[in-house]
C-alpha cells in the first residue's frame, strides 16, 4: 500500500524534477560542506579550494611529489635579491569564454585578487607590482625576499582579464571563468556544483572525463553510503573507521595520505594567560607528558593519525628526526608540576571549537580527562568556531584552547607565522627566540639555510613548548573502482585533469 | 509536533473534570488494570531510580574512560566483556554508565521543562483569562506568535542564539512549551467565569484569588498532568534533536542526545554507541505515552479510549 | 463571511509583524557575524570596517527600520557564508522543501486519516490497534535515527533506493518515509479523537436511538462532521513537516530550506538564519490562514467566534 502510493506520488512528481543528461561519464565527488566561493581569493576553506581548482590553471603548480613545475608559465627567472620574478608565458591558451591568455591576464588576476574585499587578499598583496614586459612575458616584484612566493603562486587561479574587469568580482563569483580543464555550468547552493570538460583546453586530449559534479553531503554516514552504492565516485574526509568498513570492497579503492596539519592545545602568555601557571616551562612540559596522545590516536582515530613532536611535521622541510614526541608519562608530569610548585595541581579552562574539526569534541574530552589525572581541574569551554575565532588572540576563551593549523607549502612557515609571531590576529604566545627564528626563516631564500633554521626552531619549541602537541591526521578517501589516475596531495588539494572513469 | 498535540488537546480538553478523592482512587485502580500503563510506570520508576541513584547503579564514573578499553562491543558480541555490558565508545567510556547518567539529564530536561512550561502557562493563562483586556491581548499575541513558527524551527533558532547549557535547554523548552498551557488555562478560566456559580461566589464577596484557588485549579489538575506528561516526552525527544544539531547541553555531559549525536556518524562502524541511547529515548517516549494515554482516558472521560 | 475572512487576514498580518519583531531582536542578542566574513588573518581594523559595511555599528532602531524596509521590499539581505542574496537562496531551495513537505503530507494524510477514522469508529478493533501502533512509533522513534536506519537498509544493504540528494522520484521515497512518520503519529491520534468526539455528540446518539443502522449513522451524520475539523489537520501536518525538514533534509542532503537552515546555524550565518525563520513562519501562517478560511467556509459555526 505504502510503496504503491509512493510510486504513484513519485511518478506524478517526476515531471517537475530536474533530469540530468548523462552522455560522457561524469565524475561525481562529495563535498562535506558548501564551498564559500569559487573565486580563489575568496575561497577561504579547503573545500572551496578543492571545488574551485578544476576551473583554473595557475602559472606554476605542484607535481605529485610536491615539486614546483610549470603550468601556464613555461619558464621563469628570479633576480639575485629574490624580489623580481620574470615569467615566460605559454602561448595558445584560451579561457572558457574564448579570451586569450597573456600577460594582461596575470595582471588582472593580481589586481582582482588583491582587492581588500577578498579573504585571501594578502596572498596577492605580497606582490607589489605585476607588469607586462611584452605580451607573453610578465614581471612580478615582491616586497623583499619571499622564499615561499612560488608556493603562493600555485594558488593564483588565472582569470580572463576582460571578463572580470567588466563584471566585477561579485558577479564573477557567481559565474567563474578560468583556463582550467573544466568549465563552470551551474551551482545550486547547498546541493551541487556542475562543471563540464573544456573542449579547447590547452593540454590536448585532457581532461579524460565529460565533466565533474560536486555533491554536498554533510552527513558522514550518508557520504559513506553514497560511495558504497556508487552514487559518488570520490568520497573525501572519511574517518579511519569508515575507511575500514570499505576495505575489501571490490567497488571501492581506498586512498590514504598524511595531512600537513598539526593539531595542538595552545597556551596564552598574553591576555588572560598572564600570570597563569602556564608561564613556567616545567608546567608546559608536564602538560605535554600528561596527555595520552597515542591513546587519542588509537581510541578516537583508530590509528589514523600520527604523533607530532613539534610544529614541524616529519615531511616538512628541515624536520629533525632525532627529536622524539613527548612520551605519555603521568608520573613525570606530576613530578614536574611539583617541581614548579603546583603539587596540588590548579584549575584552568580550555576552549574547544566544537564544530570545526573531525572528532574534536572527543579529543577535548580526552585532554580534560588526562589533565584531571595529574590534578589539573580543566574546564572545557565548548564554543562554535565562530564565537571562538571572533575575538583577537582568542580573547573569549581561557588560557588554553584547542586548534589546528595546516600548511600547503611543504614547509611549516605559514603556521609558525600565523600562530607565533606577535601582532598576528590569532597569536597568543610571545617568545622572542621563536619570533626571531621565524623572522629569519621568512627572509632566507636559500633552502638549506632555511632547513637548518627549521631544525633549530623545532628543537627550541620541543624544549619550550608553547603548545601541547597532539597529532597530525591521516586523510582517508575512497574512489569507486571505475576511477583511475586520482592522486591527492598532502596539501589538501587535488587535480582532476588526468582522472578517467570507465563506463 | 506540538502544534498537532495542541490540536489534539483542544479537542480532548474542552471540558476537563475535577477528580475528587474517590476519583483518584479510581485512577489508581484503572492504572493497575492497564498492562501498558503499568509497563510505562515501571519504566519511568526505573528511570527515576537511575536519575536519583546513578552513582550507586552505574559501575563507573560518567567521564571515566580508558583508551585501552575503547571501541569494545556489547558483552554478548564477540570481543565484548561483561565489565562493559553495553560496550564502550572511542574514549573508552562505559556506555551502560552513561545511559544511567543520561537518564538524569533527560528527566531533568523533561521534568523541569514541563514544570516551567506549565507554571508559566498557568500564570499567564489565569492573567489572560481572568483580567482580559490588554493583558489578554498581549499574552494571546505572545502565544500566537510562538505557535505560528513551526515548533522545531523555533527551538532550534532560540537554542542557536542562547548557546548550550542544561539551564538554557530547560528555559527554552519551558518558554516555548508554555503556549499549550496558556491556551488550556485561559480557555478554562473563560469558561468558569461565564458559569453561574462563579458569579454567585463573586456576588458573595469572594476575591479573585479565592475563586481561582477554589474552582479553577482543582478543575485543571487532571488535564494539566496529562498534557505535562506528553510534554515531558516531547521535550526528551527534542533534546535529542537539538543535540543532533549541536545545540543542546555541552558534549561532556552524558545525555542521551549527546550520545546519539556522537554515535550517529559511527552507526555503520561502531553501531552500539548510537543504538543504546536511541533505544533509551524510544523506551522513555513509549513509557510516557502509555502513561499519558491512560491518564487522559481516566481524567478526561469525554475521550475515553476503547470505550464505545 | 467576508468579514470573517478579513478578520483572519488582519490577524495573520499582525502575527507576521510579531514574528518579524521577535526574530529581529532574538538574532541580535548575541553572536558576531563579522567573524565569519573575514579571514583568520584579518586585523581588528579590517573587522571594524566590515562591521561598518554591514551596518552593525548603527543604533538598533535604525537597523530595525532597515530590516523592516528590506522585508517589505523582498530584500532579505545577503548570506554571510554563501555570499548570495538570502532571497535567491530561499528561492532556490523552496521547491525542494515544498516537494518533500507536500509528499510527506500526502502520505501522512493518506495513511493517518483512514487509520484514525476507522480506529475512532471501531475502538479496540485490529485497525484501531494498527493505527495506534503506527501513531506510537511516530512518537517514539526519532526521525534522525530512523533516517540513518533507512539509509543503511534500503540504500546500502538492499541497493533499492538512493541514499541522498534529489535526483528523480526514487530519491524522494526515504526522506518522505522519515518525515511523514512523525506527523502520521500525530495525525492518527487527531483523526481518531475527532471521530470519538463526534460520535458522542447528541445528534449521533439521537440517530442511534432513533434506530438508524450504524452504517447510516456513520455516513450521514458522522462523516460530514468529521471531515470539517480534519481540514485543520492539513495545516497542522504541513507546519509539522516544515519543522521536521530541518533534521531530515540534513541527513539526506536534500537541497531544501531545512538543510539550508541547519548549515546556516552551523556557520553562524545569522542573516540567513533570520531570513529562513521568517520565511518558514510566513509560510506556516499562510497555510494556516488558508485552512482556517476553508474551515470557516465549510463550518458556519466557526465564523461566529
Amino acid at each position: 500500500m505504502l510503496r504503491k502510493l509512493l510510486i504513484v506520488v513519485g511518478i506524478a512528481l517526476l515531471a517537475v524534477l530536474p533530469v540530468q543528461a548523462q552522455d560522457a561519464p561524469m565524475l561525481v565527488i562529495s563535498l562535506a560542506n558548501d564551498p564559500t566561493s569559487l573565486f580563489p581569493p575568496r575561497g577561504a576553506d579547503i573545500t572551496a579550494g578543492n571545488a574551485a581548482s578544476p576551473l583554473y590553471d595557475t602559472l606554476v603548480t605542484y607535481d605529485v611529489d610536491g615539486n614546483i613545475v610549470p603550468e601556464l608559465a613555461e619558464s621563469w627567472e628570479i633576480s639575485e635579491d629574490g624580489t623580481v620574478y620574470t615569467f615566460v608565458l605559454r602561448q595558445g591558451v584560451t579561457f572558457h569564454n574564448g579570451e586569450t591568455f597573456n600577460a594582461d591576464a596575470v595582471i588582472a588576476t593580481w589586481e582582482t585578487g588583491s582587492d581588500d574585499s577578498n579573504d585571501y587578499a594578502q596572498d596577492y598583496q605580497v606582490a607589489t607590482s605585476v607588469e607586462a614586459v611584452d605580451e607573453y612575458t610578465v614581471q612580478i616584484t615582491t616586497d623583499g625576499p619571499k622564499p615561499l612566493f612560488m608556493n603562493q603562486l600555485t594558488g593564483w587561479g588565472i582569470v580572463p582579464p576582460a571578463y572580470i574587469r567588466e563584471v566585477g568580482i561579485d558577479a564573477f563569483e557567481q559565474a567563474p571563468v578560468g583556463a582550467g580543464p573544466f568549465r563552470f555550468v551551474e551551482r545550486i547552493a547547498g546541493d551541487r556544483i556542475v562543471y563540464e570538460a573544456f573542449e579547447d583546453y590547452w593540454q590536448e586530449g585532457l581532461p579524460l572525463v565529460g565533466g565533474v559534479t560536486f555533491r554536498i553531503i554533510p552527513e558522514p554516514t550518508t557520504r559513506l553510503a553514497a560511495i558504497q552504492t556508487g552514487e559518488i565516485d570520490i568520497a573525501n574526509r572519511l574517518s579511519i573507521d569508515e575507511a575500514a568498513l570499505l576495505e575489501g570492497s571490490d567497488a571501492v579503492t581506498l586512498v590514504s595520505y598524511p595531512n600537513d596539519r598539526v593539531y595542538y592545545v595552545a597556551f596564552k602568555n598574553i591576555g588572560n594567560g598572564e600570570g597563569s601557571p602556564l608561564l613556567d616551562e616545567r608546567v608546559r612540559q608536564a602538560l605535554n607528558y600528561a596527555v595520552n596522545r597515542q591513546g587519542i590516536i588509537d581510541g578516537i582515530f583508530g590509528g589514523g593519525a600520527s604523533l607530532v613532536d613539534s610544529f614541524i611535521i616529519s615531511t616538512n622541510l628541515g624536520h629533525n628526526p632525532e627529536i622524539q614526541p613527548y612520551a605519555y608519562d603521568p608520573e613525570r608530569a606530576s613530578a614536574l608540576l611539583a617541581e614548579a610548585g603546583f603539587a596540588d595541581g590548579f584549575a584552568i579552562s580550555m576552549g574547544c571549537p566544537t564544530d570545526a574539526y573531525l572528532s574534536i569534541n572527543e579529543v577535548c574530552l580526552a585532554v580534560q580527562r588526562d589533565l584531571g589525572a595529574i590534578g589539573i581541574d580543566l574546564t572545557v569551554e565548548f564554543k562554535t568556531s565562530n564565537s571562538f575565532w571572533s575575538e583577537a588572540e582568542y580573547g573569549a576563551v581561557g588560557p588554553m584552547y584547542v586548534d589546528s593549523w595546516s600548511s600547503g607549502t611543504g614547509e611549516a612557515l605559514g603556521r609558525l607565522e600565523g600562530a607565533l609571531v606577535p601582532g598576528n590576529y590569532y597569536n597568543t604566545w610571545h617568545d622572542d627566540t621563536i619570533t626571531d627564528l621565524i623572522n629569519q626563516i621568512s627572509v632566507t631564500v636559500d633552502r638549506d639555510e632555511r632547513a637548518a633554521l627549521y631544525s633549530e626552531i623545532q628543537t627550541y619549541m620541543h624544549e619550550n613548548p608553547p603548545f601541547i602537541y597532539l597529532y597530525a591526521p591521516q586523510i582517508f578517501e575512497a574512489t569507486s573502482a571505475s576511477i583511475e589516475g586520482y592522486a591527492p596531495r598532502a596539501n589538501e588539494g587535488y587535480d582532476l585533469t588526468n582522472v578517467s572513469k570507465a563506463g | 509536533m506540538t502544534d498537532a498535540v495542541l490540536a489534539t488537546r483542544k479537542i480532548a480538553l474542552m471540558e476537563p473534570s475535577a477528580p475528587s478523592q474517590t476519583q483518584w482512587r479510581k485512577v489508581l485502580r484503572a492504572f493497575l488494570r492497564s498492562p501498558s500503563a503499568m509497563f510505562g510506570v515501571v519504566v519511568l520508576l526505573i528511570l527515576v531510580a537511575c536519575a536519583l541513584f546513578a552513582e550507586r547503579i552505574a559501575p563507573f564514573a560518567p567521564t571515566y574512560g580508558d583508551f585501552a578499553a575503547s571501541r569494545l562491543p556489547p558483552a554478548w558480541i564477540e570481543g565484548g566483556t561483561w565489565t562493559h555490558p553495553f560496550g564502550t565508545d572511542r574514549l573508552g567510556q562505559d556506555i551502560f554508565t552513561r545511559i544511567v547518567y543520561g537518564a538524569r539529564v533527560s528527566l531533568l530536561v523533561g521534568f523541569f521543562g514541563a514544570l516551567l512550561a506549565s507554571t508559566l502557562g498557568v500564570l499567564l493563562g489565569i492573567l489572560a483569562g481572568y483580567f482580559g483586556g490588554w493583558i489578554d491581548t498581549v499574552i494571546s499575541a505572545f502565544v500566537n506568535i510562538i505557535l505560528s513558527v513551526p515548533y522545531l524551527v523555533l527551538v532550534v533558532v532560540v537554542a542557536t542564539i542562547f548557546g548550550r547549557s542544561l539551564l538554557n535547554v530547560i528555559l527554552i523548552f519551558g518558554v516555548t512549551g508554555s503556549p499549550v498551557f496558556v491556551r488550556l488555562v485561559r480557555g478554562e478560566v473563560l469558561r468558569l467565569r461565564a458559569q453561574e456559580y462563579v458569579e454567585a461566589a463573586r456576588s458573595l464577596g469572594a476575591g479573585s484569588g479565592r475563586i481561582i484557588g477554589a474552582h479553577l485549579l482543582p478543575n485543571l489538575v487532571g488535564p494539566l498532568i496529562t498534557v505535562a506528561t506528553y510534554e515531558m516526552s516531547a521535550m526528551i525527544f527534542y533534546e535529542a534533536g537539538l543535540s543532533y544539531l549541536g545545540l543542546s547541553v555541552p558534549p561532556e555531559v552524558p545525555s542521551w542526545g549527546n550520545m546519539l549525536q556522537a554515535g550517529q556518524s559511527l552507526l555503520p562502524v561502531l553501531p552500539w554507541i548510537a543504538i543504546f541511547p536511541g533505544l533509551a529515548i524510544a523506551l522513555t517516549a513509549l513509557a510516557m505515552n502509555f502513561v499519558g494515554d491512560r491518564l487522559r482516558d481516566i481524567l478526561d472521560p469525554r475521550v475515553r479510549e476503547g470505550s464505545g | 463571511m467576508s468579514a470573517y475572512i478579513f478578520r483572519r487576514i488582519f490577524q495573520s498580518l499582525l502575527l507576521i509583524l510579531g514574528v518579524l519583531v521577535l526574530v529581529f531582536f532574538m538574532v541580535r542578542l548575541t553572536g558576531d557575524p563579522v567573524a565569519l566574513m573575514v579571514s583568520r588573518e584579518a586585523t581588528n581594523e579590517q573587522r571594524e570596517a566590515m562591521r561598518v559595511a554591514l551596518g552593525l555599528d548603527r543604533p538598533l532602531i535604525v537597523q530595525f527600520g532597515d530590516y523592516m524596509g528590506g522585508v517589505l521590499t523582498g530584500n532579505l539581505g545577503q548570506s554571510l557564508s554563501l555570499g548570495l542574496p538570502n532571497a535567491t537562496l530561499i528561492g532556490q531551495r523552496l521547491p525542494a522543501t515544498f516537494e518533500l513537505a507536500l509528499t510527506s503530507l500526502i502520505v501522512a494524510l493518506a495513511l493517518s486519516i483512514p487509520l484514525g477514522v476507522l480506529g475512532g469508529m471501531h475502538p479496540g478493533s485490529p485497525v484501531d490497534w494498527l493505527g495506534r501502533t503506527v501513531g506510537l512509533a511516530g512518537q517514539t522513534i526519532h526521525s534522525v535515527w530512523l533516517s540513518m536506519i533507512l539509509i543503511l537498509i534500503f540504500a546500502v544493504q538492499l541497493r533499492w533506493l538512493p541514499s541522498f540528494g534529489r535526483d528523480g522520484w526514487e530519491s524522494l521515497i526515504l526522506p518522505t518515509i522519515a518525515l511523514s512518520l512523525g506527523s502520521i503519529g500525530q495525525l492518527v491520534r487527531l483523526a481518531r479523537s475527532t471521530v470519538l468526539e463526534v460520535r458522542r455528540e447528541n445528534f449521533v446518539r439521537t440517530a442511534h436511538a432513533k434506530g438508524m443502522s450504524g452504517q447510516r449513522v456513520a455516513f450521514s451524520h458522522i462523516a460530514p462532521n468529521v471531515a470539517i475539523p480534519l481540514i485543520s489537520v492539513i495545516g497542522i501536518g504541513f507546519t509539522y513537516s516544515l519543522g521536521g525538514s530541518v533534521y531530515i533534509e540534513s541527513v539526506f542532503s536534500w537541497p531544501g530550506l531545512g538543510s539550508l537552515l541547519s548549515n546556516a546555524i552551523g556557520d553562524s550565518d545569522f542573516p540567513l538564519v533570520q531570513s529562513i525563520t521568517i520565511f518558514i513562519a510566513l509560510f506556516a501562517i499562510t497555510i494556516n490562514l488558508v485552512t482556517d478560511i476553508l474551515y470557516g467556509v465549510f463550518d458556519p459555526r466557526i465564523r461566529q467566534r
